[in-house]
């Protein structure tokens, strides 16, 4: 397995498209304070299941192979057949189906006052993080990151950390400025 | 700035041998145990000897090769026999030096010094075995002294009041005030009782309540029901002959044995568990100063914690099902960077009757109101969802007793699930939450009812997480992070009074 060729489109400017903040169901009871999430949601930009559709294809080509090795035994080739062919429906179902719509589940939004993020497919979670509550903020790419020009973001404030996955680096770097800057004001914890 | 004195090497009082020594032999005190079994008591003996002699000549060598020393504002320790290990801490991240001593600490007069920071794990990031009261009355000293003079970390307001004249002296700012730094301590802070005599008491547990405490507390419930469980099984477990024999020889007798066997059971599971209480929470006494509670206990191991008061970000009251009955509760606190402490060292009420929870807090923790006000529960159309969980879990057990031989047992298999039903509605009762001014108070419960009130602006996140059933249902449950790492929650609000909570909750953020 090798990784993308260097062709793969890099986009100069970050993809940010915006998506309707309306959620569904009853209009609010009350009035809620605008989070940044309820003005404008950003979504991870669509190379990320490109990336995620090769970490996960390498992990599951691992298994397949293992499990391949398998069918050599005598005694144990048929099950390590079926064994196979389950993996590669796995394998399938996650680069068609699961992968896609990991991205379609993830937005984030940075507002002065504070990180709105929301993920999640069978349970959503959205999270708010005060901005004066950051401590610091990581950037971090792999070499497979590397090579999708995507990088994973680190916010940690003193209850632990929230990460934003897979960002175009560029932006990565933006958002770690702003974010940098915005929390600088912070007083203690 | 430094003084030639402060660079001066220390070494650790020699008790630390024995310490090091005991502690050794703690270890292999198990393995020496079986060995000896096997081998013979010779052998055992032998061994022992060996290895008093090989760990005590480690331990001298060890004694002499640690030192520490404040010089630049931080604490140095330098340890290790064949790698050494050099450890510099600023004093400006420090927390707090908790003491500790234990029997041979209390023999050689001397104690032992934790140091603990604010980004460490559960384990003290040094630990000075054996100080004499005035070693450890000097370093704090030195690294108070420092931390007001030049504390990095420091926000700027401390470091112009620290360049002022009066550097060292308490400032009413609560800000200048940074958690290291000591200087304020009175000079002989060290007496025979490692506690600040002249603090205030805020709170002492009475020996009323220290037994309540222990009769109570979760640990005797399961040494308890562990304890019937196995009376019963050994009961099951004697082979047919036996028990027919027995029953042959005289029927009366054994079923006196075995209630008896199991009363000897409980107990011992009693006092097993007034024994640990007491001598985990004996002697409890909570003392504050201007800026931190001491809160000290323990009888044979008497250990000293330290809680800045600027770093309290919330407080978290305990009613489990018991001892709300009798109405008690237990009091921790949230504290900043405390997240690996067990429950122990945050814990500063272990037990205080639910009527004077209010003034309790008042008086340990100033400034910390507690919400008199009537929660705002959970929608009516949640409350069935509470039960839902509990009473599939409880299934399980049901089944198993429902699925045993004797038939009269077969009736039990109601008591899981009529427990359940008893929790679900209690659980979807209990849940609820409060904001009055910049406060916000979360209560639910699991199987102990918790509490947690926090000022809104020391919130370090907030989330709303719905699974498919709560969404289709506009339901959400919301939940708060705080700086102590853990976390507040509640199931089944209303989806949007949880995006309300989570928007104006961290509103409050900028203020302070």
């Amino acid at each position: 397995m090798t990784g993308p060729p260097d062709s793969w489109p890099t986009p100069p400017q970050p993809p940010t498209e915006a998506i309707p903040a309306t959620p569904p169901g009853p209009p609010p009871s009350m009035p809620a304070p605008e989070l940044p999430g309820d003005a404008k949601r950003t979504m991870l930009p669509e190379r990320v299941v490109k990336y995620w559709g090769v970490t996960s294809a390498l992990g599951w080509a691992m298994a397949i192979v293992a499990s391949l090795a398998f069918t050599l035994v005598p005694s144990a080739s048929t099950v390590a057949l079926g064994v196979t062919a389950l993996f590669v429906v796995g394998c399938l179902v996650d680069l068609v189906v699961i992968v896609p719509k990991r991205r379609e589940q993830w937005w984030y939004a940075i507002g002065d006052e504070q990180i709105d993020l929301e993920h999640g497919w069978v349970v959503v979670r959205r999270v708010v993080i005060p901005m004066t509550r950051v401590q610091h903020v990581e950037l971090e790419r792999g070499p497979l990151a590397d090579r999708f020009n995507l990088a994973e973001l680190k916010i940690f404030t003193a209850a632990g950390m929230v990460k934003i996955p897979a960002l175009d680096r560029q932006e990565g770097d933006r958002i770690r400025q702003q974010i940098a800057e915005l929390a600088r004001i912070a007083d203690d914890l | 700035m430094i003084s030639e004195s402060a660079r001066v090497k220390h070494r650790l009082h020699p008790a630390a041998t024995l310490i090091a020594a005991a502690g050794v032999l703690r270890a292999v005190l198990f393995p020496i145990v079986v060995v000896t079994f096997g081998q013979g008591l010779l052998f055992g003996v032998g061994l022992t000897l060996l290895i008093v002699l090989v760990g005590g000549a480690i331990a001298i060598i060890s004694w002499r090769t640690e030192v520490y020393f404040v010089a630049d504002g931080s604490l140095h320790h330098q340890s290790g026999v064949i790698s050494h290990k050099e450890q510099v801490i600023p004093a400006s991240r420090i927390s707090a030096l908790d003491t500790q001593r234990g029997v041979i600490q209390r023999m050689f007069g001397v104690v032992s010094v934790h140091v603990q920071t604010a980004g460490g794990g559960s384990k003290a990031e040094v630990v000075l075995s054996a100080l004499t009261f005035a070693d450890a009355e000097r370093l704090r000293l030195d690294l108070g002294h420092r931390a007001t003079q030049a504390a990095p970390g420091a926000p700027p307001e401390a470091n112009v009041a620290a360049a002022g004249p009066t550097a060292g002296a308490l400032s009413d700012d609560p800000a200048a005030v940074h958690p290291a730094a000591f200087g304020t301590a009175a000079p002989t802070f060290y007496s025979r009782d490692p506690v600040a005599e002249e603090a205030p008491v805020v709170f002492e547990m009475t020996p009323r309540e220290l037994l309540v405490a222990a009769l109570t507390s979760p640990s005797i419930a399961v040494v308890g029901a562990a304890g019937a469980a196995l009376a019963s099984f050994a009961q099951d477990a004697l082979p047919n002959s036996v028990a027919d024999e027995l029953a042959d020889r005289a029927t009366q007798l054994s079923v006196m044995a075995v209630l008896s066997v199991a009363a000897v059971v409980v107990l011992v599971a009693v006092i097993v568990s007034i024994a640990g209480t007491v001598l985990m929470y004996g002697g409890f006494r909570v003392t504050r100063d201007d800026t931190r509670l001491r809160v000290r206990r323990g009888i044979l191991t008497e250990r000293v914690g330290t809680v800045p008061l600027d770093r309290i970000h919330g407080i978290r009251v305990i009613e489990s099902p018991l001892r709300q009955l009798l109405g008690y509760a237990a009091i921790e606190v949230e504290v900043a960077g405390y997240a690996g402490q067990d429950e122990v060292a945050r814990t500063i009420v272990p037990l205080v009757p639910r009527k004077q929870l209010a003034q309790t807090l008042q008086r340990i923790v100033p400034g910390f109101v507690w919400p008199e006000g009537p929660l705002t529960g959970i929608p009516a159309r949640a409350h069935r969802r509470y039960l839902t969980v509990p009473v599939v879990l409880s299934l399980i057990p049901a089944a198993l007793i429902a699925a045993s031989p004797i038939g009269l047992a077969r009736v039990l298999a109601v008591l899981p699930v009529l427990v359940a039903v008893l929790l679900g509605l209690s659980a979807a009762r209990d849940a609820g939450w409060r904001r009055d001014d910049g406060t916000l108070t979360l209560r639910w419960r699991t199987f102990a009812r918790y509490t947690v009130v926090a000022p809104e602006r020391r919130l370090q996140q907030a989330s709303a997480s719905a699974n498919p059933f709560q969404r289709r249902a506009w339901l959400a449950t919301f939940a708060v992070r705080l700086s102590s790492a853990r976390r507040a929650s509640i199931k089944h609000l209303d989806a949007d009074v949880a995006h309300h909570l989570m928007g104006s909750a961290l509103t409050h953020t900028r203020r302070g």
